[in-house]
């Protein structure tokens, strides 16, 4: 059966598409599905890094469409995680460079033999992000909880709507359950509230996002974190399980400094 | 002037003008379908001195959209009238789950929008306007008339735009950075946006926008 093609978008930048492409795609392929991360940010790729696959590359997604190589020349399976693909966007290349048609037919290809594909778009509403929208059977928007995030999202929920996809889903993302106690951040309610689409998940402030994007092994290898363990229940919400939405702690509560005593401060493990 | 039925653009004559009616379909095809019957040798005739509104189907034109039509209009000498991002269909069951229609009252129009309009999308129309859903921060509702939100106001709307200063707005949370009515203009007010205080409509009382309680 072939593979459901899922766009990760956002409008704005640097709320964490990449890191959400990159952790569904590993928290996913955890679960045995067969999943194809694309990059579709050309020129400014980055999933490579967060997915610690950056020196393995040797062609890329503009090599596929101009001939250069073939698909499968250019996928790069996990070594972790064999379920795991991942197609790099060109660096040295600019949005113009594929065309939505392109993209229609590398997802096609894609679908064929994976169970999702999942497309991390680029920021902005122009050329590159309607490339990524193209093949979309399900669209994720991603979010944080701040108002030019939000602003940004509902005009992309507009977008999507116009383009005729089904209705996109939320994941608010970077939440601080503290600052939304003190009434210092929107709370969850706020934002689907303004933008009325449904909350698919919510991944909650953490720093192992950090540390793990530098590591290149994503907090969705172990779901030990918060962040892991959230997108660890995406994850099974996009496999059609219902999972309760937990009451996040804040983060600077009694419980989180007694785990913190606990944990390696040097990390343990690595990639 | 007869189109032909697999034409993504229909372009009619009604008592007030000339009607081109753009389908569903691609943006550019669209586009491309409207170039290809201006340049049919009756177009020019049929055109000459006549009102032309367009009616943009099932989308709101985004500005370069509108200004790629305005163009293609200009090429062939046509000015462009008025635009309706809607479909005015006879009565059937069916229209009432239409996102957007218009419905005849008295002499005007009312434009109904039976969705949230979002961040980057403007409605303009000759007429009353009410939607059914929220007008989410950063879109626009531009009316002649008056604009009744069934939701929550959180964008930029003009009622009153060509200069109706008795328009009003109501909306059943009104939360907007900025209000126009007529020729006035009023900005929220600066301390924190308050929760919702219930249905509220704006009007222009001795020359100054003011909110109070909808009352019907």
């Amino acid at each position: 059966m072939a593979g459901t093609v899922i766009t990760i978008t956002s409008g704005k930048g640097g709320v964490g598409k990449t890191t959400t492409t990159a952790n569904l795609g590993v928290a996913l392929a955890r679960r045995g599905k067969r999943v194809a991360c694309i990059d579709a940010d050309i020129g400014l790729r980055n999933l490579d890094v967060i997915l610690g696959l950056e020196n393995r590359i040797v062609y890329d997604i503009v090599d596929v469409v101009e001939g250069r190589a073939r698909l499968r020349q250019a996928l790069i399976r996990d070594k972790r995680l064999p379920e795991l693909q991942m197609l790099p966007a060109a660096q040295t290349r600019d949005k113009t460079a594929v065309n939505p048609q392109q993209m229609l037919k590398l997802a096609d290809d894609l679908r064929a033999e994976t169970d999702f594909v999942l497309i991390d778009s680029p920021a902005g509403i122009e050329h590159g992000f309607k490339n990524a929208l193209a093949p979309a059977e399900r669209v994720i928007i991603v979010t944080t909880p701040e108002v030019s995030a939000v602003r940004d999202a509902d005009r992309i929920i507009g977008m999507v709507e116009a383009a005729e996809k089904p209705k996109p889903q939320l994941i608010l993302n970077r939440l601080r359950p503290g600052m939304v106690k003190r009434q210092e951040m929107m709370s969850t309610e706020d934002v689907i509230e303004i933008l009325a689409i449904d909350l698919v998940g919510i991944v909650p402030e953490d720093e192992m996002i950090i540390t793990s994007a530098n590591r290149g092994s994503p907090v969705a290898f172990d779901e030990k974190s918060q962040a892991g363990q959230a997108y660890g229940r995406i994850a099974q919400r996009i496999l059609g399980q219902d999972v309760p939405f937990p009451v996040f702690d804040d983060n600077t509560g009694i419980l989180k400094r007694f785990q913190s005593w606990f944990r390696n401060p040097n990390g343990g493990g690595g990639a | 002037m007869k189109t032909d039925p697999t034409s993504l653009v229909t372009i009619r004559g009604t008592r007030e003008g000339v009607l081109i009616v753009l389908g569903d379909g691609e943006w550019n095809a669209v586009l491309r379908d409207l170039e290809n019957q201006l340049a049919r040798p009756n177009a020019a005739a049929f055109f000459r001195g006549a009102r032309v509104s367009v009616e943009t189907g099932n989308r709101f034109l985004q500005e370069d959209e509108r200004v790629a039509l305005e163009r293609v209009l200009a090429k062939h000498n046509i000015h462009l009238g008025a635009t309706m991002p809607t479909v005015a269909q006879a009565p059937a069951a069916h229209v009432e789950r239409n996102e957007m229609y218009t419905r005849q009252n008295g002499a005007t129009q009312v434009l109904m929008i039976r969705r949230t309009v979002r961040s980057g999308q403007t409605i303009q129309h000759d007429g009353p306007v009410v939607v059914y859903g929220d007008v989410n921060d950063g879109a626009e509702v531009i009316a002649s008339g008056d604009v009744l939100i069934f939701g929550k106001l959180r964008g930029v709307v003009h009622a009153g735009a060509g200069g109706d200063n008795h328009a009003t707005i109501g909306a059943f949370g009104l939360n907007p950075p900025q209000i126009r009515i007529g020729s006035h203009i009023a900005r929220s007010p600066e301390e924190q946006k308050s929760k919702s205080r219930g249905p509220e409509m704006a009007a222009v009382r001795e020359g100054r926008i003011v909110i109070e309680p909808w009352r019907v």
